[in-house]
C-alpha cells in the first residue's frame, strides 16, 4: 500500500473514531433509580425530564434515561445499583433515601444526584452540606415546617391540638413530625401523633383523631398521600380541616399548605444535573433545600374543600394564594 | 449483562441465600411455615447498625444481631406451642410486633452505614477491590453455615427434627419432645436469617426498618427453585440447591433489569416469585396427608 | 410390668355428648406376659391404649408401667419404656426417610440423643441383624425410602422399630387390620416371634376374635368402657370363638351385633 494510501485511511479511521467519540459525547446517559414508583416520585421524575429538556437535553435525542423502580424491595434495589454502575452512565439520580445511600455506598467515581432526601447530612450521603466533596450531591425536600404551622395557625386560630398522620416507617415523614413536635410548644398548641402503618390503616388514623383535634397535618408522606381522599372525607365529614406539606395535595382535597411542588423538585433537580453535565462535579455543589430556593414555596388552597371543612378561608388569604383550587 | 450487575446478582444472591437456608430449615425440615423472617431479616439489620452507630466493631455488631435473631424464632415458637396459634399466624404475629421493635430500636426508620468500617473493610485491606469483597466474605459464611447445617441434620438430634417435620406422631412415640425441636428449629432459622440482614446491611450501606418487605418471597423462590432444579433426597445436595437458586434467581432478576426488550420489569418479577411461594405452601400439603397432626 | 388401676376417662364431660370411655379399670399385666384385648366399636380398646401411651390423660385412676407412676407422662416421655404400633402403616415409620433413617430414629428411642452422627456402625450392624429377622431382604435395601415399600412390609419395619433398645412394652393397635391376610399373617407371625424372643410385654388390640384367642396367653374384653370378660390359662386355651361368645352374652346378657367380630 502507498504511504498516501495509508494515511488517508489512517484519517478517515480516526476521523471515524473521533465522530464516534463526539456522539457519544453528544449524547448523556442518565440513570435513575426509584425505591417506589408513587404518583409523588414519579412526579419528580418527570419534573426532571422537564427540566433537563428545557436545558436541552431531550429524551430519546442527546439524552438516554434509564429509569428504574425497586418495588419497595432493598435486594432489588442493591442489584439496579449494582447495574448502573456497570453502564458507567454520566450520571445516577437517586430518588429517596434508601436507594441514595445503596448508590453512595457502591461508586466513588461515577457523579450522583439525590433527590426526595429529607436529610442528607444524617443519611450519610455527604459529610457537610457546603461543598460536601466526593462524588454526590443533592437536594432535600425538608418541609419549611414553621411556615407550614404559622398557616395552620392563621387558618385555625383556636387550634389547641394539632393530630398528626404518618408512616412511621418513613424517614421524611418522621422528620418533620419530629420538627413539628419540638415547634408546637413554642407555637402555643400541643400535638396528637396518629401512625398509619400502611395504606389501609389511613382512614382509620383520620378516625382515630375525630373529636380530640382542631386539625390535621399530614407530612409529606407517600402512603398516606396514596390513601389522602379517604382521608380527606373522613376530615370533611368531621369537619376537621387538613393542612399538608405540598401542591398536589391540596388539589386532591387538603385546606392549605406553604409548600412546594413534586414536579417542580424535579426540575430544581434537573438543573443540578446539568451543572454536572456541563462540568461541576457533585462535590462541588452544595446540598441545596427545596424550601430554600426561591420561588419554590407558594401558598396553594382548596376553597371548596376548606367549606366542607367548616373552615372559611379570609378574602386576603385568598388573594395571597398562588392557585385556589 | 456487565460485570457489575453479575457480581450484584452473586453479592445479593448470596446475602439472601442464608435466609433460604433458614427457610428450607423451616418450611422444608421441620414443615412449619415460618414468616418471621419478615421481621427478623431487618431486625438483624437494626441491631447490627445501631451497635455499629454507637461504636461497636462490626464483628460483634453482626455477632449479636445474629442471637437477637435468634430470640425472634422463640418468639413465635411460643406464640404456636404455648398459645396454640397456628403456625402461619404465629410467624405473622412476631414479624408485625418486630416491625415496631426494630423502628424503637434504630430510634429512627433508618439509618445510614456509609463510610463506616464494616465487616467488608478487612478484605478491602486486604487489597481486594470493593466491588468484590462483599462475595469474598459472603462466599466464605454461607459455604460455612452451609457445612454447619449439613452436618447437624445428620446428627442424632438433627435427624430428630427431620423426623418432627416427617411425622410429628411418630416422632413422639419415638421419645423425640416435638415442642423442643420446633423452639430450635426456628431460632437456628431466625438467627441466619438476622446475620443475613446484618451482612446486607452493611453491604447496601443502610439498615432501614422497610427492609424485610418481599424477603419470605425472595428466599422460598431460592428453595424451590433450586430444589426443583436439582432435586435429590441427600440434605447436603439440597442445601447447596437452596444456595444456588437463591443465586439463579437474582441472576434471572438481573438478566430481566439489563434488558427492557423482553418487557420484564421488576414488578413481573414480585408476581412470578408469588407464584412460586404459592408452589411451596402447597406441595407439602400434597405430599403428606397422614404426618398432618394438629400442633 | 402394667398396673393399671380404678382407670377412667370421659369425653365432653358436663355436655350433651358425654362419653364415659373408660371408668373403674383395674388391671395388672406381669412382665412378658402377650394380652390380647377385643371389644366391639366404641367399647373403649382404643381408647385404653391412648391412655396406656400418654396420648390421653385419665380423668380417674393411674398407671404404673415397671413400678414407675407415669399417668401423667406425656408420649414422649413413655417412650423409653414403651412402644406402639398403629393400624395405618404410615403412621408408624416416615415415609420420605431411609429404612436405615427410620430404624435410626427408633434405635435413640431408649437412650438420649446426642450430637453425635445418628448413621454410625453400630445402628448399621444393629439393623442389619434386626431387619434379617423378617427374612424380607430389607436389610439390603438400608438406603431405600421407606415409600417404596409395601403396607406389610412397613409394618414388619415398623415391628422391628419398636421392638429396639430396652423397650418393655410394646402396645399394638390393630397393626394388621389395614393388611391383606398374607401380610396380615406375615406381620403377626413375626410378632409373635419377636415379642418372645425379647421378652417384651405386648398389648395387642384386635377387631379379630380369632386373632385374640390365638395369640398370646390372656385374653380381655372390653364392654362400655369395662373389663367383662378376663380369660388366661387352661380356661382359654380350650375356648373356641362360639364359647367365647356366649361367655359374653352371659356376662352382659346382650346380642354381640358386630359381625367383624364374629367372624373374623
Amino acid at each position: 500500500m502507498s504511504r498516501i494510501s495509508t494515511a488517508i485511511i489512517g484519517a478517515l479511521f480516526g476521523a471515524a473514531l473521533g465522530a464516534s467519540a463526539q456522539a457519544a459525547d453528544a449524547v448523556k446517559t442518565m440513570s435513575i433509580i426509584t425505591m417506589n414508583d408513587t404518583p409523588q416520585l414519579l412526579e419528580v421524575k418527570e419534573g426532571l425530564v422537564q427540566g433537563l429538556a428545557a436545558h436541552g437535553y431531550t429524551d430519546g435525542k442527546n439524552l438516554k434515561i434509564d429509569f428504574k423502580s425497586a418495588q419497595g424491595n432493598f435486594g432489588t434495589a442493591q442489584q439496579i445499583v449494582r447495574q448502573f454502575i456497570g453502564d458507567k452512565p454520566d450520571i445516577i439520580v437517586t430518588i429517596t433515601t434508601p436507594t441514595s445511600q445503596a448508590a453512595v455506598a457502591a461508586t466513588k467515581d461515577i457523579p450522583i444526584i439525590f433527590t426526595t432526601v429529607t436529610d442528607p447530612v444524617k443519611s450519610k450521603l455527604v459529610t457537610q452540606e457546603k461543598h460536601p466533596g466526593g462524588n454526590a450531591s443533592g437536594i432535600s425536600d425538608v418541609v419549611p415546617t414553621e411556615l407550614q404551622l404559622n398557616l395552620v395557625k392563621e387558618i385555625v386560630p383556636n387550634l389547641q391540638t394539632l393530630g398528626l398522620v404518618y408512616d412511621p416507617s418513613l424517614d421524611n415523614a418522621r422528620s418533620t413530625v419530629e420538627s413539628v413536635k419540638e415547634l408546637a410548644p413554642k407555637m402555643g398548641f400541643k400535638t396528637l401523633e396518629s401512625p398509619a402503618m400502611g395504606l389501609n390503616n389511613v382512614p382509620a388514623a383520620g378516625q382515630a383523631l375525630v373529636g380530640k383535634v382542631e386539625a390535621i397535618f399530614v407530612p409529606n408522606d407517600t402512603t398516606v398521600y396514596g390513601a389522602f381522599e379517604s382521608l380527606v372525607k373522613v376530615a370533611q365529614d368531621a369537619k376537621i380541616p387538613i393542612f399538608t406539606a405540598e401542591r398536589r395535595s391540596v388539589q386532591r382535597g387538603a385546606v392549605a399548605t406553604v409548600g412546594f411542588d413534586f414536579v417542580d423538585m424535579g426540575k430544581k433537580t434537573a438543573d443540578m444535573v446539568d451543572k454536572v453535565f456541563k462540568g461541576t462535579k457533585p462535590g462541588d455543589q452544595d446540598v441545596q433545600y427545596m424550601k430554600d430556593i426561591p420561588g419554590s414555596l407558594a401558598l396553594y388552597v382548596n376553597k371548596a374543600s376548606a367549606e366542607k371543612m367548616g373552615v372559611t378561608l379570609s378574602p386576603t388569604l385568598l388573594k395571597r394564594a398562588a392557585q385556589v383550587f | 449483562m456487565s460485570l457489575y450487575a453479575f457480581i450484584g446478582a452473586l453479592e445479593t444472591g448470596l446475602a439472601f441465600a442464608l435466609v433460604a437456608l433458614g427457610a428450607y430449615l423451616t418450611f422444608r425440615v421441620l414443615d412449619f411455615p415460618d414468616l418471621t423472617v419478615e421481621g427478623s431479616f431487618p431486625l438483624g439489620a437494626a441491631v447490627c447498625a445501631k451497635l455499629m452507630v454507637s461504636g461497636v466493631d462490626p464483628w460483634t455488631a453482626t455477632l449479636v444481631a445474629s442471637l437477637v435473631g435468634c430470640v425472634a424464632g422463640f418468639a413465635t415458637a411460643f406464640l404456636n406451642l404455648k398459645l396454640r396459634i397456628l403456625h402461619i399466624l404465629a410467624g405473622i404475629l412476631t414479624a408485625i410486633a418486630l416491625y415496631s421493635i426494630n423502628l424503637r430500636i434504630m430510634d429512627r426508620p433508618n439509618i445510614g452505614l456509609i463510610n463506616m468500617p464494616t465487616v467488608y473493610t478487612p478484605f478491602e485491606n486486604l487489597g481486594i477491590p470493593s466491588l468484590y469483597a462483599p462475595v469474598v466474605l459472603l462466599t466464605i459464611i454461607v459455604v460455612i453455615a452451609k457445612i454447619l447445617i449439613d452436618l447437624f441434620l445428620a446428627t442424632g438430634f438433627g435427624l430428630a427434627m427431620r423426623a418432627v417435620g416427617a411425622n410429628a406422631r411418630m416422632a413422639r412415640a419415638n421419645g423425640i419432645r416435638d415442642g423442643r425441636m420446633i423452639v430450635v428449629g426456628l431460632a437456628i432459622a431466625n438467627g441466619i436469617t438476622a446475620l443475613s440482614g446484618a451482612l446486607f446491611a452493611q453491604m447496601l450501606g443502610a439498615a432501614d426498618v422497610s427492609m424485610g418487605i418481599g424477603v419470605i418471597v425472595v428466599a422460598l423462590a431460592g428453595v424451590i427453585g433450586g430444589t426443583a432444579l436439582m432435586p435429590s433426597r441427600l440434605i447436603p445436595m439440597l442445601t447447596l440447591a437452596c444456595i444456588l437458586g437463591s443465586i439463579l434467581y437474582r441472576l434471572a432478576l438481573a438478566l430481566a433489569l439489563s434488558t427492557n426488550a423482553i418487557g420484564l420489569t421488576a414488578s413481573d418479577v414480585n408476581v412470578v416469585t408469588a407464584v412460586l411461594v404459592a408452589i411451596a405452601l402447597w406441595l407439602p400439603v400434597r405430599n403428606a396427608a397422614f404426618s398432618r397432626q394438629p400442633k | 410390668m402394667i398396673k393399671v388401676e380404678n382407670l377412667g376417662v370421659t369425653f365432653n364431660k358436663g355436655t350433651m355428648l358425654e362419653n364415659r370411655a373408660l371408668h373403674g379399670v383395674n388391671l395388672s399385666i406381669a412382665a412378658g406376659d402377650f394380652v390380647t384385648v377385643i371389644g366391639s366399636n366404641g367399647a373403649g380398646k382404643s381408647t385404653f391404649l391412648n391412655l396406656l401411651a400418654g396420648e390421653l390423660i385419665p380423668g380417674t385412676g393411674c398407671i404404673a408401667i415397671d413400678g414407675i407412676d407415669v399417668t401423667y407422662w406425656p408420649v414422649y416421655r413413655r417412650a423409653t419404656m414403651l412402644a406402639r404400633m398403629f393400624q395405618d402403616p404410615r403412621a408408624g415409620i416416615c415415609e420420605e426417610m431411609s429404612i436405615i433413617e427410620n430404624i435410626a430414629i427408633a434405635a435413640a428411642r431408649t437412650s438420649p440423643r446426642g450430637f453425635g452422627f445418628a448413621i454410625t456402625r453400630q445402628v448399621r450392624e444393629q439393623a442389619t441383624e434386626r431387619l434379617a429377622m423378617l427374612q424380607l431382604g430389607l436389610e439390603k435395601r438400608l438406603h431405600d425410602r421407606v415409600a417404596l415399600l409395601s403396607g406389610g412390609q412397613r409394618q414388619a419395619l415398623a415391628l422391628i422399630m419398636a421392638t429396639l433398645g430396652t423397650t418393655k412394652v410394646l402396645l399394638l393397635d390393630e397393626h394388621t387390620a389395614a393388611l391383606d391376610p398374607a401380610a396380615a399373617e406375615l406381620v403377626l407371625n413375626l410378632t409373635g416371634e419377636i415379642v418372645k424372643k425379647f421378652g417384651i410385654t405386648t398389648v395387642m388390640v384386635t377387631h379379630s376374635m380369632r386373632q385374640a384367642l390365638e395369640l398370646g396367653s390372656r385374653t380381655i374384653m372390653l364392654h362400655h368402657g369395662q373389663i367383662i370378660l378376663d380369660i388366661a390359662g387352661e380356661q382359654r386355651a380350650s375356648m373356641t370363638i362360639e364359647q367365647l361368645v356366649q361367655m359374653f352374652r352371659r356376662k352382659e346378657g346382650a346380642e354381640i351385633s358386630d359381625d367383624q367380630l364374629l367372624l373374623a
